[in-house]
């Protein structure tokens, strides 16, 4: 299947050259069949302001060379037409074989409006002698010295993507060098390649013979290719073995969660949320993940477990996992993609429409196949402005089974993104200045005991005031002592009071439940501002931060 | 650097400016991407090595005075792998060969060993001096022919995107950057724009009271906006409903710009005369702050006014929005229709409500107030709106 031309992240094509003693050669390259005209964007910067002028000399002016006489080169026929891959398939022998020196590391060359990422290597020189070796054929292999995966990608993609495409063809080529070391795979799919070629070649003029169909039907080399080639478009994601043996997974982790509707994040960001995953996230697997035989039955244990309600640490407890290790797990699913970091669903947690959230057909579609009875716009109306999963999924409105279906609606729309979740941060600050003091009583009148523990603390002169305005007011409401102990834990809650902790963040960290916290909360409202927004989390994998601005190399 | 193929070594650097990086034997190492095979010529070409980023843009001349009828040169310019900012060269480099080749077909710069080994490489070293120091650069290399170069920070390799008609344009500094004085430097349009900026008026509003072409008058503010001397803020009403995002706790956290946004919010003195002399008082943060916080979903501008009234904090409101809209720790809240009848799409605007479209953006193809084509979209009840 092949996905939509304008997405910008999957490649356009992947190309296979080598270099041996029999000099550099393209062996395979997929889509080889494009018939569609490839629009060259050749970026030309014209300014109204240059106007040449061609001197009336007595000398002809010396010509510009043509770049692509392209026509002729189509007529041409025999295999060097150009494709759609910008330049000549000799063009491309030639540039991706390097010489030996810059073997072995990142390629990156960019034509135009195309780049080309790849990772020449030099075939390793140990060969596994100790294989009762070669029967006659074996020795006539053709042995190339370097070869190169590239992929053709459009020239706007950012730097991290680069580098994964980079990444994704040294893995292939190890996996290839080490087949070649135990069982000279690369030199026997070198030589059907090689066979195909002059097959094709020596057919009668005006074939319409593809030499890389042939191959594609006699080389198992050039069936993984492709299968890499269309997994990244329509998956970016791959998992293979190459010759049946070396097991090579790659994760394109911008595709990737662009494929479920999530806005594209790169590698690098969700390193960085990694570190404000907290045990009582919770993680919203985003499909049937099909693991791999190797894969740590940890992995499949916490599978089992974990249901979008429950949090890590209760995983933990369920699972009778460590925390360390639920960790582990929890970053090796998000950086494959296979799972979102949720606050667990409950009852007070406030959803709001996704600021990006994109309502595609397929989306829409999917979601009427899911919940027949209801329509996805009118659902996510109802988020606006945001509710409470409680009032979303209201009791006094709707039956027991209608309020399954509206929490299964909730998971789902977190799962593709069109839901966000809100909380509330804290910020202590002193009221509003046109707000009326809360009392004028003298000092004199005042508990001493809590005027002297609030001169200890560390706050605003105005802040203070106020605090003491508030206890003076509840004298009456409540016994000193219990008015004490209420400021005792109020003001040792300030530290979180900084913008930087959410209710549930300090529920966490103080061990308390919602209602005292709101308690104190509500009592001390005076001096605290509110402010809901996303998590850090959340905030740290969407961050505009200039990790993933694009590309200009 | 500058390279081309000689006739009896093949490809070479002839000159690297201002000093060495590359050996003769580095260079062969990519030197296949510098001077390439006539199929590559006039194409920008990049290579990325592993330390440095080398772009160029061959070019092949053909003659029967060079040796083998044809001359191969590439300018090249080598940038360190690690920046970001390359593609601002990606023009020059292309300019930089059409001057050259320009220069060899008018008076053989490059064909002359003298004029070569005298001009070119201190042509370089102009051009480099130039461009890393100013960022720009004129040189006069013959009575006909001025290189004129300039870098322009903003250039990512694509054209900045049109500009709606319904957006506000709104200087980026204060004072603005276009001050009265430097009016008559710009051109006819820009000096009639300049002044109707205010980060009140819409583009279309400032066409209609300058009596120019829209269109026109959004291009002359998407060329500010590339030259980063405007951003553009949606129009302010007081039926929008402004909500803050995550960015608001980086403003908390910075203390410069709460000092300017202190500055900027203050209220305007009336133009009573006692009040000329005093100065007009500044509001507190904390207050500000709070205003900040206080904007949520599902209240309006309006409503808001009404319970916090800014106006008796000594702040503006109308600027207390635009300070957030500008540094990105506000956000108006746009308001999607969705077509939601039972009945099979009848008219053109229950296509158009799929979800992707803004009231606002509706609102200019419908060409009536957001205010009205809501109002009235709700009153047919057969849509659904959707905030985000």
């Amino acid at each position: 299947m092949v996905s939509k031309p304008s997405d910008s992240l999957s490649p356009l094509g992947v190309v296979f050259v080598s270099k041996g003693a029999n000099a550099e050669q393209l062996l395979f390259m997929y889509p080889f069949d494009t018939n569609e005209p490839h629009r060259y964007e050749t970026t030309t910067y014209s300014t109204p302001y240059s106007v040449y002028s061609v001197p009336k000399g007595y000398l002809e002016p010396p010509t510009l060379i043509a770049s692509h006489n392209r026509l002729h080169q189509d007529q041409e026929g025999e295999g060097d037409h150009v494709h759609g891959f910008g330049i000549s398939e000799s063009m491309m022998a030639h540039l991706f074989t390097v010489n030996k020196e810059i073997a072995n590391q990142p390629f990156e060359i960019k034509i135009d409006a195309i780049r080309y990422a790849g990772f020449p290597l030099l075939l390793s020189k140990r060969l596994n002698e100790a294989q009762p070796s070669s029967s006659a054929t074996d020795g006539n292999l053709p042995r190339p010295d370097l070869f190169n995966i590239v992929f053709v990608l459009k020239a706007s993609v950012s730097r991290s993507i680069v580098a994964s495409y980079q990444a994704l063809s040294k893995r292939l080529a190890l996996a290839i060098d080490h087949e070649e070391s135990r069982c000279r795979y690369m030199s026997r799919q070198t030589q059907i390649m090689l066979q195909a070629h002059d097959e094709i070649r020596a057919l009668p003029e005006g074939h319409s013979e593809s030499a890389y169909r042939l191959i594609l039907t006699k080389s198992e080399l050039a069936r993984q290719l492709k299968h890499v080639y269309n997994d990244i478009r329509e998956y970016g994601f791959i998992s293979l073995h190459i010759n049946d043996w070396v097991e090579v997974s790659f994760c394109l982790q911008q595709k990737a969660l662009q494929r479920v509707g999530i806005p594209s994040t790169s590698l690098e960001k969700l390193e960085s949320a990694l570190q404000y995953l907290r045990p009582y996230h919770g993680i919203l697997v985003l499909e049937d993940v099909p693991l791999s035989i190797d894969a740590s039955p940890t992995i499949v244990q916490l599978l089992r477990y974990c249901t979008p309600s429950k949090s890590l640490q209760d995983i933990c407890s369920d699972a009778d996992l460590p925390l360390s290790q639920v960790f582990l797990v929890v970053r090796h699913l998000i950086t494959w993609c296979k799972a979102v970091v949720i606050y667990p669903l409950c009852e007070t947690n406030l959803y709001a429409v996704a600021p990006d959230a994109a309502l595609s057909k397929q989306l829409i579609e999917q979601f009427s196949e899911t919940t027949p009875n209801h329509q996805l716009s009118t659902v996510l109306a109802e988020f606006s402005p945001p509710v409470t999963l409680l009032d979303f999924t209201n009791p006094m409105l709707h039956e027991m089974e209608e309020q399954v279906v509206r929490r299964r609606i909730v998971v789902w729309a977190l799962r593709h993104h069109l839901l966000v979740q809100l909380h509330t941060y804290l910020y202590i600050l002193p009221p509003l200045s046109t707000s009326a003091r809360l009392c004028d009583a003298p000092a004199s009148e005042r508990n001493m005991r809590i005027e002297n523990r609030l001169k200890e603390s560390k706050l605003d002169a105005a802040v203070v005031e106020s605090l003491s305005d508030i206890c003076h007011m509840k004298r009456d409401a409540v016994t000193p002592e219990a008015l004490y102990e209420d400021l005792q834990f109020f003001l040792r809650l300030t530290k979180y009071f900084d913008g930087e902790h959410h209710i549930e963040d300090i529920m966490y960290s103080e061990n308390c439940n919602r209602s005292s916290l709101l308690r104190i909360l509500d009592a001390f409202e005076a001096v605290l501002v509110t402010s809901i927004r996303q998590d850090s989390f959340s905030c740290a994998i969407r961050s505009r931060k200039r990790l993933d601005m694009p590309n200009s190399s | 650097m500058f390279a081309e193929f000689d006739p009896a070594i093949g490809p070479v650097i002839t000159y690297q400016i201002p000093e060495t990086i590359f050996t003769k034997q580095r260079f062969d190492t990519f030197s296949a991407a510098v001077i390439t095979k006539p199929e590559l010529f006039n194409r920008l070409l990049k290579a990325n090595l592993n330390d440095y980023k080398v772009m160029g843009y061959p070019v092949g001349l053909d003659h029967q005075k060079y040796q083998r009828n044809s001359y191969i040169f590439n300018l090249c310019f080598v940038v360190e792998n690690k920046t970001h900012i390359d593609s601002v060269y990606e023009p020059l480099v292309q300019k930089c060969a059409q001057y050259l080749v320009q220069l060899e077909q008018e008076c053989e710069f490059l064909h002359n060993e003298t004029s070569k080994k005298e001009q070119l490489p201190k042509l370089l070293l102009q051009i480099f001096n130039g461009l890393n120091n100013d960022g720009q650069c004129t040189i006069r290399v013959t009575p006909q022919t001025t290189l004129h170069l300039k870098l322009s920070p903003s250039f990512h390799g694509k054209d900045p995107a049109s500009i709606a008609p319904y957006l506000v344009p709104i200087f980026t500094r204060l004072p603005p950057p276009v001050s009265p004085a430097d009016l008559p430097k710009l051109d006819v349009l820009s000096q009639k724009i300049c002044p109707c900026i205010d980060g009140f008026r819409t583009v279309q509003e400032m066409a209609t009271s300058v009596q120019i072409d829209s269109d026109l008058v959004g291009r002359c503010v998407r060329n500010l906006q590339f030259y980063g001397l405007v951003t553009l803020v949606p129009l302010f009403l007081y039926s929008n409903t402004y909500v803050s995002t995550d960015a608001l706790h980086n403003f908390f956290q910075d203390a410069d710009a709460m000092r300017d946004c202190l500055e900027f919010v203050k209220v305007p003195a009336r133009g009573r005369e006692e009040q000329k002399g005093t100065p007009t008082p500044t509001a507190k943060f904390s207050d500000v702050f709070r205003l900040y916080a206080s904007l949520r979903p599902g209240l309006t501008l309006k409503e808001w006014c009404e319970r916090t009234n800014p106006r008796s904090l000594n702040v503006d409101e109308r600027k207390l929005i635009q300070f957030g809209l500008v540094r990105g720790f506000l956000r108006k809240l746009a308001i999607y229709p969705i077509y939601n009848g039972k009945e099979s799409l009848m008219k053109r605007i229950d296509i158009d409500c799929d979800g992707s479209r803004s009231l606002e953006e509706l609102s200019v193809t419908y060409s009536t107030s957001p205010k009205d084509l809501l109002k009235r979209l709700v009153a047919s009840d057969r849509f659904v709106f959707l905030t985000k």
